[in-house]
This record gives C-alpha cells, sequence and structure tokens, in this order.
C-alpha cells in the first residue's frame, strides 16, 4: 500500500518534470542551448503568484503565466549573441543568467521566503481504499497530461509545429525549405515559457513556499532527466525527466529511514550509470543513427 | 527586355584564402534546364550555396526575375521560388514521407494549388503516395531522392536546382526521376542541374556548362557527343 | 625566443601573483583576507584549468575534489582533543588522527588524485553534455556523502578549529606550486597529446592518442591539485561546511575560467583575481566607500548581481575570454600573430 501511494505521488511529479524537461528539450533542439535560466522561469512566475496575493483568482494565473512567457521571449532575446559562440561557453553564460537572476531575486525578495497561498484548498486530501491523495496530486496529473498531450499535438500535427521539429532536426535544410528559423526559436521559447508557467501554477500549490531557489531546485534534475533521456529529441527527453520525478519518488519510498537522506546518492550513481551504458540518451532507439548520417 | 529567370553574373565565393567560384556568369529561363558539370571541387556546390544564401558570395550577383538576391537570407529566397534539392538526400528521417511533403507545401509563397501539386507528385512518384506513413528514413536510397524532388515540387519553385541528383542510384530509379524533371521543364520551371557525369546533363540540359577550379571553360550544347580527350581537357585542364 | 617564451609564460605569471600578494601585505586585515582568499580561489581555478583547459571537456564536478581535500585535510588536522565529542560518530581512527599543516596539505592532494581517478575511470568514457552532467551527478554525490555520513565527515555540523595556517606565504607559495605543475604538465608530452585530442578527437585517436588514458591523466592531476587547493581552502577559512564546497564554489570557479580563457593557464588565473578582485571590491562598496564629496553605498546583494551581468557581458563580447585563451605574451617584444 506504501508503495501504491508513492507510486502515485511518483507520477505526479514525474509528470511535472516531463513538461519541464519538455520545455528545455524544446530549446535546445531548435538552437542547440540548454537553457541552465529554465529554473529561474518558474521562479518568476512564482513571485507573480506571490505578488498576486488576494487578487481574483483568473487573474493571478493570466499575470504569472504572461510574465513567464514574457521572460522566457526575452531570454531569446539574450541569448542571440551567442550563436556563434563555443557549446561550452554557451552553456556558461546560461548558467550565469540563471546565477544572475537568482541573485537578483535574493537582493530583492531575502532568502527566508514566503508563503504564496495559491489555490491552498487543493492542498488538502482525500482517501479512496486507503490512499491519501492531496486534490492538487490530481490536478497536476490532469493538468500536466493534458498539456503534454497537447504539446504533442501542437508538434505533430501544426504547420508551426512541423516547422519547429523540422529546424530542430536539420536546420539547414529547414532553411532551404524555406522554415522561418528565427520566428521558430521565437516560438520554441514562448511554447517553453508556456509550459514552464503551467508547471509553476501546479507546483506553486504543492509547495507554497516561494524562495530564490524555487524553479532551480526543479530544473536541476529535469535537466539531468533530459541528458539522461536522450537531449535532441522531445519524447525521450521529456521520458528522461518523467524518470527522474519518479525515480526519486519511488526511490525515497523504497530506502529505509536512516538510508533515505542518501536518495540523491543513489539517485545520482544511476543517473551516471545510464550515461555510461547509453550515452546517447536511454530512451533513444536505433532511428537516431539514421538522422547522424 | 524581360530578363531570364535566373541571372548569375560574375560570381565569386571564396572560402578565407581558398576561392572556390571566380567571375561565373549564366543564366536560366523558364522551362530551361542548364546543366553545370565539372570534376570534385570544381565549384558546382559552391555555386549553389552561394544561389541559394547558404554561403556569401564574395562579388558578383544572383538575379530572381530581376530582382537581385544576393544577401538575403536562405529561407526567403527558398520563398521567393528557389529550391535546392542537396547532394545526398537530406530527408528529414524521423519524419513520416507525409510530413517530408508537408514541409514542402509550407514553402509555398502561394498556398493556391496546393492540392492539385500534391496530386501530381504523387502521379510522378507514386512511392510516395504509397508510403505515406512510413517515416522517412526507411525508404531506400531512391525512394529518399524522389521524395526530396517531390517535396522541392511542392514549394512550387520558379527555379530548380539539382545537385548530383543521379548519384548513386539505380538506372531505374534515375529514368524515373529524369522523366519526372521533363514534366517540371514542361511546367516552365528553370532548372539548373549540376552533375559530375558530363553524358548525363548533356543528354538532358539545352546547354552544358563546364566548370574548372572555379571558372566557366566551356559550353556544350544538347546532345553535344563527348569526345574523352576533348573532355578530360575541360575536366582537368 | 622559444625557450625564453616558454620561460615567461610561467615567470610572468608568477611575478603578477607575488605582486599581488606584497601589495596585499600592506592592506588592512580585512582585505588581507580578501586577497588571500582570492589566491588560494586561483590556485583552484588553475586546478580545474588542467583537466578543462586541456581537454575541452567541462567538468562540473571539480569542487567534489576541492570537497574532499578540504575535509580530509580539515578532519586530519583538527585537534584530536575536540573531535570525538563534537562528532561522536566518527569513525575512532579519524576522531584520533592529528597531523601537521604540511602533511595535511600532501594528505589533501593525495585524497583528490585517488578519487579523481576511481571517477575518472568510467566518466572519461563521455564527452560533451553527457561528461557534463555526469560530473555534475559526482559534485552532487560527493556533497550528499560527506553532508551524511557521519563516520566520515562532520555532517551538517560546522567543522571548526582547523589551524589558519593558509596565510600569505602559503597561499603564495601553494599556487605557485600550483601553477607550476600546471604548466609543467600542459608542456609536457602527455599535456601535448590531451591537447591534440582537444582540437580534433577523431584525428588524435587516428594517430594513435588514447584519449581516454590521456583524459584520465589529466583528471587525476587535476583531482590532485585541486585536493590540495582545497587543503589550502579550508586552512584558509579555519572552518568549513559542506555548502561552502558545493554550487555556488562550482559557478564561481568555472565561470571564472571561462572569463578568463578557457584554453590557457593565463586565461585560467586572470579570470580568477580579476573576478575575485571585483568581487573583494564590491564587498568593500556594499560597506560604503567615500568618493570625493559623495558617498557611495550600495545596497548588499548588488555584489553578486554585479558579477552576473559582467560575465554575461564578457562571455559575449569576448567568447574566448579575456585572454584570448593564449598565454602571456612577452612584453618587449610581442609575438607578431600569424
Amino acid at each position: 500500500m506504501i508503495y501504491l501511494q508513492a507510486f502515485v505521488d511518483a507520477v505526479a511529479l514525474g509528470t511535472l518534470f516531463a513538461l519541464v524537461a519538455m520545455g528545455i528539450g524544446l530549446v535546445f533542439g531548435v538552437i542547440r542551448l540548454v537553457n541552465f535560466a529554465h529554473g529561474e522561469l518558474l521562479t518568476a512566475g512564482a513571485y507573480a503568484l506571490l505578488f498576486t496575493k488576494g487578487m481574483p483568482l483568473p487573474v493571478r494565473i493570466v499575470v504569472s503565466l504572461a510574465v513567464v512567457v514574457a521572460l522566457s521571449a526575452l531570454m531569446e532575446f539574450i541569448y542571440r549573441p551567442l550563436r556563434t559562440v563555443s557549446p561550452a561557453t554557451v552553456l556558461i553564460a546560461t548558467f550565469a543568467v540563471s546565477f544572475l537572476l537568482q541573485n537578483a531575486a535574493l537582493l530583492a525578495f531575502g532568502t527566508q521566503g514566503e508563503n504564496v497561498e495559491f489555490l491552498t484548498e487543493l492542498n488538502t486530501a482525500f482517501v479512496v481504499g486507503g490512499l491519501r491523495i492531496r486534490w492538487i496530486t490530481v490536478v497536476g496529473l490532469v493538468v500536466g497530461g493534458l498539456t503534454l498531450a497537447a504539446t504533442g499535438w501542437v508538434l505533430r500535427r501544426t504547420d508551426a509545429g512541423l516547422q519547429m521539429r523540422a529546424a530542430a532536426a536539420d536546420v539547414q535544410m529547414a532553411r532551404l525549405l524555406g522554415v522561418p528559423v528565427r520566428r521558430v526559436v521565437v516560438m520554441a521559447f514562448l511554447v517553453a515559457g508556456l509550459l514552464a508557467g503551467i508547471v509553476t501554477l501546479v507546483l506553486a500549490v504543492q509547495r507554497p513556499l516561494i524562495t530564490p531557489t524555487f524553479g532551480f531546485q526543479v530544473m536541476i534534475p529535469a535537466l539531468v532527466g533530459v541528458v539522461v533521456g536522450g537531449l535532441d529529441r522531445l519524447v525521450p527527453a521529456a521520458l528522461g525527466g518523467f524518470a527522474v520525478g519518479f525515480a526519486t519518488v519511488m526511490l525515497s519510498s523504497i530506502l529505509p529511514g536512516a538510508q533515505r537522506v542518501f536518495l540523491n546518492t543513489v539517485l545520482f550513481v544511476l543517473v551516471i550509470t545510464i550515461l555510461l551504458l547509453k550515452p546517447d540518451g536511454l530512451f533513444v532507439g536505433r532511428r537516431r543513427a539514421v538522422e547522424r548520417v | 527586355m524581360a530578363e531570364v529567370l535566373l541571372r548569375v553574373d560574375g560570381l565569386s565565393v571564396r572560402y578565407g584564402a581558398v576561392s572556390a567560384v571566380e567571375e561565373v556568369g549564366f543564366g536560366v529561363d523558364g522551362g530551361e534546364v542548364v546543366g553545370l558539370v565539372g570534376a570534385n571541387g570544381a565549384g558546382k556546390s559552391s555555386t549553389l550555396l552561394a544561389i541559394t544564401g547558404v554561403v556569401r558570395p564574395q562579388a558578383g550577383d544572383v538575379r530572381l526575375g530581376g530582382e537581385s538576391i544576393v544577401g538575403w537570407s536562405t529561407e526567403r529566397i527558398a520563398r521567393a521560388g528557389i529550391a535546392l534539392v542537396p547532394e545526398g538526400r537530406h530527408v528529414f528521417s524521423s519524419f513520416t514521407v507525409e510530413e517530408n511533403l508537408r514541409l514542402g507545401l509550407l514553402g509555398r509563397a502561394d498556398p493556391a494549388g496546393a492540392e492539385d501539386d500534391l496530386a501530381w507528385v504523387r502521379e510522378l512518384f507514386p512511392v510516395v503516395a504509397e508510403r505515406a506513413d512510413e517515416f522517412a528514413g526507411h525508404l531506400s536510397g531512391g525512394q529518399q531522392q524522389m521524395l526530396v524532388i517531390a517535396r522541392a515540387l511542392l514549394s512550387r519553385p520558379r527555379v530548380l536546382l539539382l545537385d548530383e541528383p543521379s548519384l548513386g542510384l539505380a538506372p531505374s530509379v534515375v529514368e524515373t526521376v529524369f522523366s519526372a524533371l521533363e514534366q517540371v521543364r514542361e511546367r516552365g520551371v528553370a532548372i539548373l542541374l549540376v552533375e559530375q557525369r558530363a553524358h548525363v546533363a548533356v543528354a538532358f540540359a539545352d546547354r552544358t556548362h563546364v566548370m574548372r577550379s572555379g571558372r566557366l571553360v566551356m559550353t556544350l550544347d544538347r546532345g553535344h557527343r563527348i569526345d574523352v580527350d576533348e573532355m578530360a581537357e575541360a575536366y582537368f585542364g | 625566443m622559444r625557450r625564453r617564451l616558454a620561460v615567461w609564460h610561467l615567470l610572468g605569471p608568477s611575478l603578477l601573483v607575488v605582486a599581488v600578494a606584497a601589495v596585499g601585505t600592506t592592506t588592512s586585515p580585512t582585505i588581507q583576507f580578501q586577497v588571500r582568499s582570492v589566491l588560494v580561489t586561483a590556485a583552484i581555478v588553475v586546478s580545474l584549468y588542467v583537466f578543462v583547459g586541456n581537454s575541452g571537456v567541462i567538468s562540473f564536478g571539480h569542487v567534489s575534489f576541492v570537497a574532499v581535500g578540504a575535509f580530509a585535510a580539515g578532519i586530519a588536522s583538527a585537534p584530536a582533543e575536540v573531535k570525538p565529542s563534537t562528532f561522536p560518530k566518527m569513525l575512532p581512527f579519524l576522531a584520533n588522527l592529528e597531523i601537521g599543516n604540511v602533511e595535511s596539505l600532501l594528505l589533501a592532494a593525495l585524497v583528490g588524485a585517488i578519487y579523481a581517478f576511481w571517477v575518472g575511470i568510467p566518466l572519461m568514457r563521455l564527452s560533451g553534455l553527457s561528461a557534463g552532467i555526469a560530473t555534475f551527478a559526482v559534485l552532487i554525490i560527493t556533497h550528499n556523502v560527506i553532508r551524511n555520513w557521519e563516520a566520515i565527515g562532520p555532517g551538517a555540523k560546522t567543522l571548526a578549529l582547523v589551524p589558519p595556517t593558509t596565510g600569505f606565504l602559503q597561499a603564495t607559495v601553494g599556487l605557485l606550486i600550483v601553477m607550476a605543475i600546471a604548466y609543467g604538465y600542459q608542456r609536457s608530452r602527455w599535456g601535448r597529446r590531451l591537447r591534440a585530442t582537444r582540437e580534433d578527437p577523431l584525428a588524435a585517436q587516428a594517430s594513435g592518442i588514447e584519449v581516454h588514458r590521456e583524459r584520465l591523466i589529466a583528471f587525476t592531476l587535476s583531482g590532485a591539485l585541486a585536493g590540495f587547493a582545497g587543503g589550502l581552502f579550508v586552512h584558509l577559512l579555519g572552518s568549513i561546511t559542506t555548502e561552502q564546497v558545493f554550487l555556488d564554489l562550482t559557478f564561481v570557479t568555472l565561470a571564472m575560467l571561462v572569463v578568463g580563457g578557457i584554453g590557457s593557464m593565463w586565461g585560467a588565473l586572470i579570470g580568477a583575481l580579476f573576478i575575485a578582485g571585483l568581487n573583494a571590491f564590491l564587498v568593500e562598496l556594499e560597506k560604503g566607500v567615500v568618493l570625493g564629496a559623495r558617498e557611495l553605498d550600495l545596497p548588499s546583494g548588488t555584489r553578486l548581481l554585479t558579477l552576473g551581468v559582467i560575465m554575461f557581458v564578457v562571455l559575449v563580447t569576448r567568447p574566448e575570454g579575456l585572454t584570448g585563451g593564449r598565454e602571456l605574451s612577452w612584453p618587449i617584444r610581442r609575438r607578431r600573430r600569424v
């Protein structure tokens, strides 16, 4: 029963991580840039919720989403000079932006953190068949699942999605086919921003204490998931994010009490093992080899 | 006097200290096929890349319908009506055949007539209809080449540039490809055909320019009987 | 000329270090501490450079070796009278150990080397972003273990009463040793082979260079130097917690290396001196400084923000870093650029 309980929570966290991972993977796919500052999108959204405390719910949601999407668009603009720079430098540069934004938040709001008081009623639990399930778990699952499905639909079925995938697969050929790559890049950041905004809304209910590292703490495991899953494909990236979220919760319930503090050790030993066994990604099959030739 | 559809004048391309194309000039009009042949490294592909804006020419002009397109982005040139079928069959292998074709359609300046064109390319290359839902990466080499050409045609190009379209293909596939190109020519599209094997180009093109070390050195008429010594001279100097 | 340049590549930076230290001794005690910590930070960055600069592979895990070095040196040299009572769960062997300053620094280097060697055997097979994430995983694991395994470390508590032996002399000499070893390695056969793999791994492999082995050598040496620098660090602070050798230090040292120029030891040094110096300057500004008739008083926290902005601007405008990844050029007759 304990494991079933953990399983529900694990799927819920995995879904959220998958959304974050998808955002990171989408941007990486299109411009080969790992945006370390993706986590700060969540942080910005959370502070927006904090600032609108007491306002009507729809206003809070809209403002928060708008702030996150706008910040994501701003990042796209800031990153433009990085197009011609070596990958290592790009990595450090986005790391610098993340660091900068965290310190800006620290400067403005301090380390203590504040309770966001957002949809607190969803944090209550109901009991079904002996399982204690918080409403937000259910909401998170539904919202997360729907968002993943919607993103998948946009990427597969719409013209913009097709162009985004084309630019991610082979940017030069996409250009030769008239794909407006610049617009596609902006679009990728907007979609990634929207995904981050949605995650923020769910996460702010689950973890109502908003601190400057609110998003960073989620970005790191999600990014690990992206790399473990296989970062130049969206579905493997999202699955990787899910796997890390899922494994985190499951491991913490499987490990005996005294050993639970070593959760990160177990988790990251697993990560290293997977990277060694499948350096191209856990969920990347043989098809990738074709693409590379 | 109306200008020819695609006009290249005094085009030069350099990569650092290396000169790839030097003062090349030629024209291709609608409904016309012009061949461009030469040995490996003669500058044929670089000429194509300069026309499509992938590399920026050092000097010279490229005009499409009288308008200079030098300095335009690759995507803008593509939308203006120049389609390139690059060497090496660049299908999106993780996309389905159908999705590859849809990408071609998205490159059209004018969405009207898309359905007709789709029907037409399916007739030219039945395989793209038969295997519409399969991943493009699973097609054979010849089928991929047909897909790439079909995709290019769906963008309704005014000028079609082909880089070694027959390279490594079985003779029957080559035949299919060239009979399709014949229909494309009849529709008034200007075709620039780059080939390493001169006899393929000369048999098909209205005239064929021979390139050597970045320059045009000779022009052959259609059906010109190729003399081995003459070609060796033209290719290697 | 070549020979003179080669000497100058080490001598020039060394003179700079000595000059910084010499000027540092004349300042107020708080600034003196800042200058010493700049020197120790530079030692960490140079140790990081030995691997990252020569191999071209980004490591997010190097602070792990700083951490094991710092805790090894700190625990081994903290007084044996207090350890058993402060850290009741610590292995008796460790709790009763008390070694001298120099021994503790050598121990730190040894522990760093052994740890890096074992970690490097599997990890050096990876490259690119996988290597980045895997080394990052090592950092998380190291932090997690040191923080929670109370048999070998202080756990979540502060390890205090470490003899504060890293004065100006030790900081300067320590940094010079790290630089000399780093430069010696870079000029050696192994160093040149590894640099060849950085430019073109496939070609290097084709000409008989074993990338894995060359990387492992650099990683181990780099781990030894990082451990040694960690030893200097703990003796500088006199006390340490696991948080001080974790994410922030990782970011700051990597940023220093990239800002200075990833490809040269001179770059590593300049990046460290520039950012750490700026950092120290901003610390003073936050305390309030009188400039002419006006008093400039920055709100606290501006410091890290400014650092972030400067780093980003340098990266965008000079992606090869301040030094362009080149060694220090001879000041009198400048080498002509080809």
